[in-house]
């Protein structure tokens, strides 16, 4: 069975891998590429600026204007990164059940010898295999992408579908979500559709309100100076402190000095007396000293990054195995 | 295999009211009268029949049953089945002769006598299913 | 009335979509090794009978056996037993026809790739081509080969002729006749014609109105039914101990298809015997009830 599961997905799947090799490839020039720009943009003697003399802030500033240029097209590849894996997934599950129902090739399938659960196994388990084998350098190649060209902090959303292996379980569950869909709807063409939006409605809810939440946040202390113009700083005001670059911000706000654990968003920005007299931010520091306030920021650290891949994923793969027992009751009963 | 041509070539008429295993039987009668079929022919076995013409071969399996019951046919196994040289067979077709000239005989004394050829053939029609009416 | 030797048995069988009966009070039995023709108009119920027998369907009421088992069962030791070539054909258009045979072969196991081969080499289907470049005769012959080749015990057809050209027609009766020689499988057909089928089905069903009006042996059919035309003009009561299936008169004359119990012995009835399209015709224009699952004299009664 797993020889017809094959050739049924032949071409799809070659198509697909077609186009990873082709991905993956442009990726590698690229990030390379970009990643010898920033090299030169973050080394002297630009330091990311303007550089120190004038000829180099002439030289720097067109650096730094090449590489925030290739930021849109890096988006466009980030976004098709990020599709890659559930489209794969998606189309070969519209493939193997919707379709074959639709030209009702399952009548021929189904009286074979085998079961109806056998056939659907080796469905599964031949796809899976295959979305597995297929998606898993691609994630090498994108992660590796993903800070050669500076697209943002792994762990930001831009970024963490296509910075991790997280994209395989998205591929597998597209795939047995078009599955179980394909038995309901039995039409490959709105099957593919009504996945589809599924898929869309199901990750940015996740990503927006559940991933976010997934692991404890972390609190980071800013302290604004407004000490004198620092070398390669573009305004007079200087903040350091704060989380790491390479995290996950959420909010800022003032907290009383010593409050412990993690405040809300509501709670920080919430408007205090004091704070209004501190709006207007060059008087920030005598706020902060006078009222005993501090400024802080929410963040979730970079080290947890692939705690939240972990969980997104285990999150996904315990769908798919949900989804593909139901699938089994309802092929069953299934109209042939 | 020696590819000889078949003794006998049949052919189903299925708008006629008659059995098709019953057509086959008449057939190989009439080859019999006719000649075309002499004793210890061997009749066409029920695989190449098949593959002659569209016929099931149970109505073939069938056929063969009937002539060997009426001994007309017997098949030898392995070998195929095969036009008896069986004398009461021969006498059958003999007999058969004289049977239908007495036959014709008596419809055409019927017939003087006032019967429509409507009543004489139910009357046969009759005769015949009376007596044919149990089969095995 | 269970018969170890049918392949084929329900009881009230039924079968409901949303709002209506695709079947219903399907009572029939097909004895083992019979070519069995399976006879309604479009709608009948031909194929959900068929559709049940072969498993791809429940049944909404009634009982069904298929080799004396339950298609439903679960059992897949039945699907090995039973050929079912659906009326649509379904195949792997994709496919070259070899690959088609491997497929049958990866999911059966008693499939004979020789005899599959042979099929189609007598045919002249070569098996690089790919199936959507064969014709509609040569597609539905590969289709039908997929059901011999596993050298089923019951071969379930549904319209297996339908929209085939004559020659074309010929060829796979003409193959499934041997198949039916060469491994005495039993075959139960659906057509809506009865045309060339007529000459080799040895039992007849036939269903209008998606129920059961005759099922019997073709032989059986043949010898209980008669075209009684009147002799003379006037309105005359048929004759006693017959069934009037259907009354085919016009303004040239009377004359009523009927079903015999004794020997007619009227002279005021000319009497024929009609082909056995002429009689299903007639029970299919009825819609009557007529000889519903009456065993042949010579067997043992177990009519209703």
């Amino acid at each position: 069975m797993i020889w017809v599961v094959w050739r049924q997905q032949r071409s799809i799947v070659i198509a697909f891998v077609a186009l990873m090799v082709v991905f993956a490839l442009w990726l590698i020039i690229t990030g390379q590429h970009e990643q010898s720009l920033w090299n030169q943009f973050l080394g002297a003697p630009c330091k990311g600026g303007y550089g120190v003399t004038n000829g180099d802030s002439h030289f720097c500033r067109g650096l730094q204007n090449t590489v925030y240029a290739s930021q849109h097209i890096n988006d466009v590849a980030t976004i098709v990164g990020w599709a890659f894996a559930p489209i794969f997934g998606l189309i070969l599950g519209v493939n193997a059940v919707a379709r074959e129902i639709e030209q009702k090739t399952n009548r021929l399938a189904w009286t074979q010898s085998g079961s109806r659960s056998k056939w659907l196994a080796s469905k599964y388990i031949t796809s899976v295999a295959t979305i597995v084998v297929v998606c898993a350098p691609l994630c090498l190649v994108l992660s590796w992408w993903v800070r050669a060209s500076h697209v943002g902090p792994r762990i930001t959303p831009k970024a963490f579908p296509v910075a991790g292996a997280v994209e395989i379980s998205y591929g597998v569950f597209c795939f047995i979500l078009a599955v179980a869909v394909g038995l309901v709807i039995r039409r490959a063409g709105w099957s593919l559709a009504v996945s589809i939006l599924l898929f869309a409605a199901l990750f940015f809810s996740f990503a927006n309100q559940v991933r976010p939440n997934l692991v404890t946040r972390s609190v980071a202390s800013l302290q604004s100076s407004s000490s004198g113009i620092e070398e390669g700083s573009s305004s007079g005001f200087y903040v350091s402190g704060g989380g790491p670059s390479d995290a996950w911000f959420f909010y800022q706000g003032f907290e009383p000095v010593g409050t412990k654990g993690v405040p809300s968003q509501a709670v920080l920005e919430k408007p205090t007396s004091a704070e209004y007299r501190c709006e207007d931010k060059f008087q920030e520091p005598y706020c902060e000293h006078h009222l005993r306030l501090r400024l802080i920021e929410v963040y979730i650290s970079n080290r947890r990054f692939w705690a939240l891949q972990q969980g997104e994923g285990l999150f996904y793969i315990g769908l798919s195995v949900l989804l593909a027992g139901l699938s089994f009751i309802a092929i069953r009963r299934a109209k042939a | 295999m020696t590819q000889k041509p078949p003794t006998i070539a049949y052919r189903l008429d299925p708008r006629s009211g008659v059995a098709p295993y019953r057509q086959l039987v008449e057939q190989v009668r009439r080859a019999l009268v006719s000649g075309l079929l002499r004793e210890g022919d061997q009749l066409p076995s029920v695989r190449d029949v098949v593959t002659q013409i569209t016929i099931n071969p149970n109505t073939v399996h069938r056929a063969y049953r009937e002539l060997e019951y009426l001994g007309i046919a017997e098949g030898r196994a392995g070998l195929g089945t095969f036009i008896t040289a069986h004398p009461s067979a021969a006498l059958r077709s003999s007999e058969r002769g004289s049977i239908e000239k007495e036959l014709k005989d008596r419809i055409v004394e019927a017939r003087d006598s006032g019967m429509s050829e409507e009543q004489i053939s139910e009357l046969i029609a009759l005769a015949y299913r009376q007596n044919g009416d149990v089969r095995k | 009335m269970i018969d170890g030797t049918d392949v084929l048995e329900t009881v009230n069988l039924g079968k409901r979509y949303r709002r209506t009966w695709g079947l219903q009070d399907c009572s029939l039995t097909i004895p083992k090794g019979r070519v069995a023709a399976l006879v309604g108009p479009n709608g009948a119920g031909k194929s959900t009978l068929l559709r049940m027998a072969a498993g791809l369907d429940h049944p909404s009421v009634g009982t069904l056996r298929v080799l004396g088992e339950s298609p439903n069962s679960g059992n897949g030791n039945l699907k090995t037993r039973v050929g079912y070539l659906d009326q649509e054909r379904p195949i792997y258009k994709s496919f070259r026809v070899a690959e088609m045979l491997r497929f049958g072969e990866n999911n059966n196991p008693n499939w004979n790739m020789r005899v599959a081969e042979e099929h189609l080499a007598q045919l002249e289907i070569p098996l690089r081509s790919r199936i959507n470049n064969l014709s509609g005769g040569q597609q539905a012959q590969v289709a039908l080969t997929l059901c011999l080749a596993k050298e089923p015990e019951l071969l379930l057809l549904d319209e297996p002729a339908a929209a085939l050209d004559p020659v074309a027609r010929e060829d796979l009766l003409r193959i499934l006749m041997r198949q039916v020689a060469d491994c005495e499988s039993s075959v139960v057909l659906s057509t809506h014609a009865l045309g060339d089928v007529a000459a080799i089905c040895d039992y007849v069903i036939v269903l209008a109105h998606s129920r059961v009006v005759l099922s019997n042996d073709t032989e059986y059919v043949l010898e209980s039914h008669r075209i009684l035309s009147a002799v003379h003009d006037g309105n005359l009561l048929p004759p006693p101990g017959v069934s009037i299936i259907n009354n085919q008169s016009s303004a040239r004359g009377q004359s009523i298809l009927v079903r015999v119990e004794l020997p007619i012995d009227d002279a005021q009835w000319h009497v024929e015997r009609p082909s056995l399209e002429e009689i299903v015709l007639a029970y299919l224009r009825s819609g009557s009830p007529g000889a519903r699952d009456r065993r042949s004299p010579d067997d043992d009664g177990s009519g209703e």
